[in-house]
């Protein structure tokens, strides 16, 4: 339905103020954490926590790879490549580099609490490594790490090589969030209070909507009006103008 | 809506193009004409369009400057409540007003309001849901135009002639010209 042109400049600005909102909230996910450690009232400043905060690059890019990886996986792929648009490999080396980095922070991590001899630190990397969470890190890592090498090997047009990484590359990241968040709170300060998580049926249920790229590839949830302002920006003429010109 | 009291014979005259060049041109044109109650239709946002029908600010960033400092404020403000007037705890001998650990939770807020503000400043502002209106009804009823630019010169204008009107559209290769029942 076409909008009356006071509708689409409100429209395009909400659009353009919303997208200057969410960058910097999503760029700033790891400062705002580590700053919340740092200034945190509660006395839950571990000597962990200080040395997290030198550790920036496993988690930073591992957010940014997170939801790089989604862009093929949730939406990209599947209507760009009905419209013979650009694929997601081309940003594959680039994204193979950045994925060795955070294979590079896992690694240093656990180096270092053994090189410092901090016995917080190692019984932390014990406990993610081989405590309840451990099969989840344990799996988590490699996810992440493995995909280097065929991301970057992955040609522009190989969409899908590139999905099927995605979808490994999100499920690492989605392993990564629940070990750092249930090994924070499985134990509280006070022993009454420790317990465990465990999946819940709709949680279950959550990971195999990782298959939507099939659902996506026939029904294209990409919004028209995007693909054609891609269009537009591509040179080509509009779909509105090449239909049915006489 | 007319203003002279009858029943008013017409919404508007809406002219159709294929290009938004086009549309462009006959907007220009018609601002030119001195024609002031005008309005285009696009099926995406094209920049130029409301440029050149005169829409050059938009009250959307103050709506979301108006939310981002109201999210921030409250936030900051409900922790100040909790932590120095309704329930002050002594931890490890810190001020009541630890400022600095209020800050996370405020920037959260600040972004919280202004994306709310957002997304309802645009619902709001723009009157939607609209289920009626006289332009986009008329085009809903028209098969097959989805993908084209229509102007439309409105009735309520002062300097509203309908013959004036069509002819001014008709110059810009207007694939036609139809008349908008109110």
């Amino acid at each position: 339905m076409a909008r009356s042109a006071a509708h689409w400049h409100n429209y395009e600005s909400a659009y353009l103020l919303l997208a200057g909102l969410a960058t910097p909230l999503v760029l700033s996910v790891h400062s705002v954490v580590s700053f919340d450690f740092a200034v945190g009232v509660v006395t839950r400043l571990a000597h962990h926590d200080l040395s997290a905060l030198l550790r920036w690059p496993a988690p930073c890019l591992g957010l940014r790879d997170g939801s790089h990886a989604l862009d093929p996986d949730a939406q990209g792929v599947p209507p760009r490549r009905l419209h013979h648009h650009s694929a997601p490999g081309e940003h594959g080396e680039g994204d193979a580099r950045h994925r060795l980095i955070v294979t590079y922070g896992y690694l240093i991590e656990i180096f270092m609490a053994f090189y410092t001899g901090n016995e917080h630190d190692i019984a932390m990397i014990e406990n993610r490594l081989f405590g309840r969470t451990g099969s989840s890190t344990r799996c988590s890592g490699p996810a992440t790490s493995s995909s280097a090498a065929p991301l970057a090997q992955a040609g522009p047009k190989e969409c899908r090589r590139a999905v099927v990484i995605s979808i490994i590359v999100n499920v690492g990241m989605w392993l990564e969030r629940f070990v750092i968040i249930v090994t924070s709170l499985h134990r509280d300060f006070l022993p009454s209070s420790w317990g465990m998580y465990h999946g819940t049926f709709w949680g279950r249920v959550d990971l195999p909507r990782h298959a939507r790229p099939v659902l996506l590839a026939h029904v294209p949830l990409h919004p028209l009006l995007a693909v054609d302002l891609d269009l537009r920006d591509a040179d080509d003429p509009p779909r509105s103008q090449m239909d049915d010109k006489p | 809506m007319s203003h002279h009291g009858a029943k008013p014979a017409l919404h508007g005259v809406m002219g159709e193009f294929y290009t938004p060049q086009e549309l462009i041109d006959a907007i220009e044109e018609a601002r030119a004409a001195g024609y002031t109650k005008i309005d285009a239709f696009t099926p995406y946002p094209i920049e130029e369009v409301w440029e050149a029908i005169g829409h050059h600010k938009s009250p959307v960033p103050l709506v979301v400057l108006l939310g981002g400092t109201f999210g921030g404020l409250f936030g900051f403000f409900l922790q100040y409540w909790v932590a120095v007037i309704e329930y002050p705890l002594n931890i490890g001998g810190r001020p009541f007003n630890s400022w600095p650990a209020f800050i996370p939770v405020t920037f959260e807020c600040t972004i919280l309001g202004a994306v709310l503000a957002a997304v309802a400043g645009v619902f709001i502002l723009n009157g939607l849901p609209e289920p009626y209106h006289r332009s986009s009804t008329w085009r809903a009823s028209q098969p097959r135009r989805a993908n084209r630019y229509f102007l439309c010169i409105e009735a309520r204008d002062p300097k509203f002639d309908r013959d004036a009107a069509r002819e001014l559209l008709s110059k810009f290769h207007a694939i036609e010209v139809s008349d908008v029942e109110p």
